[in-house]
């Protein structure tokens, strides 16, 4: 879990608003396994593991150890399918590609299914959280805070 | 098990099949309408952004079923692949009482009068777009169309207002409802177009702006397409014809029953429907009348499915029409990037179009219609909107949407499709649906000239967007595989020649007495619009004329 929740939040990290990690992302990804994306178990569970002997032979630390910098680096070299072949035989493309995707879903997405935690993003973008019904949405469009 | 015979069996209780049952059943017949899939009703409207039918991440809610459904599709190197609902390829339209138009986002176009004679109009001028390409006239005109369209606006129920588009067909009455006031995106937009001199107006919807047919006005929220209406102010047939028909006590709805085959006797004609039920039982209907109803890849499917000594390849493919000119709509555009805020949370988001570009391009055979896109759900934007120039992930990609997401407006069109002979739908030799019935094989590609002018349409897209203040403009451009997606049709085309249609004016399967197929499978072409109210209005004038003319059992 530590090893994931690093890998997305360095996909979308923290600043002014909350990362991945603090939106619950690494939830989602978790509940969604056990229910429609169980088909992915095992490239989760290679992923992780090799991704974390990766980070070893590179710096001697747990991926989750490495300064934000060096796991963008390894990440990048991944979505570039330039990873370690000796742990991802495709370069890490593929892997790369399933992260990516789930933790946007996850962050980005409606919060029942386990990310987006407090609504964090929609709140970062300016979407009022809540469906508002009816004429009361000219009054709640005035009172939202538009971010600049 | 065979049943009590009916006047009439329909198959397929999408945008079509219900205004067919409607005709006959308030004419007196007895009809009996079969859906694969659930009846939905406003309650089932979950607001989920990663499970719906525009998004199907976590599955589509209204059908089909992720398991027991698959199909094949085979990509322009001759791979293919078995692929389920929620992959991409599937091609999918919604499986559900009311189909696509349950959970659509219901732009109510009639199409444009050169729509129907694309090879009388750019046969002379454009000979490069009828190369390998089957481009032809329609049996039938606009004019033959227009009360049909006329009766879907008011029955079904259409607001907007056209008077301001000068490239429209003659109507003669307008439309029912007024527009919903504009939002900033459509007032940003027509200060843009009014600049280029194009005409831009407001979109005619299936979607009540005030109460209508006893139901309420939209409530302007985010989530419209891809989502059923939570307050049922959004017009299909499950909310209207369905239950009209329904009352007058001639109409029996038989939902989760799947068609197997339509039953021929020695002469070729059709003595009714074999089809399974929810629990898997295999029935027989018996009927005066089969109208196919599947939308333009499962009736193809349906009639291919179905074979007799007759027809050994299948019901009316005496001449390998079937499956044939499968097209759907390419869609390309540009999305503007702005520097203030053009987003303010007004459902449904598309609300102003232009159709200067639909016919008339200079050195091309056809166009688009342009307007501006549905509300973007964080996710969808995500996925689906980035500048290029941003990379996917990390800070600048948070940046981007945190500053871009509520300044972005993504304007695009349906691009005439260029109907080609091998975009086909066929029987996969080996896959099975859960029923053991053969599924639909897909293959294919576009046509160059569809491609050619949806690179014009993107064009004018980004042209529009940058009249009317767009900092910074990108491009949707169009893939080269076969196009189908919820605008799928011409699989059973509709012509006066047997030998190179599948169906008559009139939708009548040639050469058999009481098989129709009433969908987009009959269009020759499929216009530069969005689809619905054409197959509505062809719904109408075969359901009429059946009821009318037809000899009940």
């Amino acid at each position: 879990m530590r090893t994931l929740e690093a890998w997305i939040d360095t996909l979308i990290p923290p600043d002014e608003d909350p990362g991945a990690r603090e939106a619950g992302v690494a939830r989602y990804i978790d509940l969604q396994l056990t229910r429609w994306f169980r088909r992915y178990q095992s490239d989760y569970r290679e992923a992780l593991a090799q991704i974390e002997r990766w980070a070893m032979a590179r710096s001697g630390r747990g991926f989750a150890e490495m300064p934000p910098e060096a796991r963008e680096e390894m990440l990048l070299l991944m979505e570039q399918g330039q990873a370690d072949r000796g742990h991802f035989p495709d370069g890490g493309r593929a892997a790369f590609e399933l992260v990516l995707a789930h933790a946007m879903q996850g962050f980005y997405g409606n919060p029942r299914h386990g990310g987006n935690r407090g609504y964090a993003s929609w709140k970062m973008i300016g979407v009022p959280p809540m469906p508002v019904r009816g004429r009361e949405h000219y009054e709640a469009a005035k009172t939202f805070p538009e971010k600049g | 098990m065979p049943l009590p015979k009916v006047d009439a069996v329909v198959i397929g209780a999408g945008a079509a099949g219900p205004i067919v049952a409607k005709e006959l059943a308030f004419a007196g017949w007895r009809v009996v309408l079969l859906e694969k899939g659930r009846w939905n009703t406003p309650a089932d409207c979950r607001k989920d952004d990663l499970r719906n039918q525009r998004n199907a991440t976590l599955g589509y809610p209204f059908g089909p079923e992720e398991e027991g459904n698959p199909r094949v599709i085979v990509d322009l190197n001759g791979r293919e692949r078995v692929v389920r609902p929620s992959e991409p390829g599937y091609n999918n339209n919604a499986f559900c009482v009311g189909g696509g138009t349950l959970s659509y986002g219901a732009m109510a176009w009639r199409f444009h009068p050169n729509d129907f004679r694309m090879r009388s109009t750019y046969a002379a001028k454009i000979p490069r777009a009828f190369e390998n390409s089957t481009l032809e006239d329609w049996p039938i005109s606009y004019d033959d169309l227009e009360p049909y369209y006329e009766k879907a606006e008011w029955e079904i129920g259409v607001s907007g207002d056209v008077s301001g588009d000068p490239f429209k067909g003659p109507r003669r009455r307008p439309l029912p409802m007024p527009p919903l006031p504009p939002t900033r995106e459509h007032e940003i937009l027509e200060k843009g177009a009014r600049r280029l001199g194009l005409h831009p107006f407001s979109i005619p919807m299936l979607r009540n702006s005030v109460p209508y047919n006893g139901r309420p006005a939209c409530m302007r929220c985010r989530w419209c397409v891809g989502f059923a209406c939570e307050v049922d102010a959004k017009n299909g047939t499950q909310n209207t014809v369905i239950p009209a028909a329904m009352a007058t006590g001639n109409l029996e709805l038989r939902t989760e029953c799947s068609a197997r085959e339509i039953l021929l006797d020695g002469k070729g004609n059709a003595t009714g429907v074999a089809y399974f039920d929810w629990d898997g039982r295999l029935w027989e209907q018996p009927a005066r009348y089969v109208v196919v109803s599947c939308g333009a890849i499962e009736s193809a499917r349906l009639l291919l499915n179905s074979r007799s000594r007759l027809y050994p390849q299948g019901l009316g493919n005496r001449f390998d029409w079937v499956g044939r000119n499968l097209q759907g709509h390419t869609y390309t555009g540009a999305n503007g990037l702005f520097d203030e805020i053009v987003y303010d949370d007004l459902g449904p988001g598309a609300s102003i179009a232009i159709c200067d570009y639909v016919h008339g391009n200079p050195g091309l055979a056809g166009g688009a219609m342009l307007a501006n896109e549905f509300i973007r759900l964080p996710y969808q934007f995500v996925s689906g909107i980035r500048d290029p120039d941003v990379p996917r992930w990390g800070r600048a990609h948070k940046d981007f949407v945190r500053r871009a997401y509520r300044r972005i407006i993504p304007v695009q069109g349906p691009t005439q499709e260029i109907p080609v002979f091998d975009s086909r739908v066929t029987l996969d030799p080996r896959v099975r649906d859960k029923f053991g019935i053969p599924v639909a094989r897909i293959s294919g590609y576009r046509h160059p000239h569809t491609i050619e002018i949806s690179e014009f349409m993107a064009e004018r897209a980004a042209e529009w967007l940058r009249a009317s203040g767009a900092v910074k403009v990108w491009l949707r451009r169009a893939g080269r595989g076969v196009s189908a997606g919820q605008h799928q049709a011409g699989t059973c085309r509709m012509g006066n020649d047997p030998k190179t249609s599948v169906v008559d004016a009139w939708c009548r399967v040639h050469d058999t007495d009481n098989v129709y197929v009433v969908d987009s499978s009959v269009h020759v072409t499929n216009g530069a619009y969005n689809p619905v109210l054409t197959i509505m209005a062809i719904a109408y004038r075969a359901g009429e004329r059946l009821a009318r003319e037809g000899r009940r059992a």
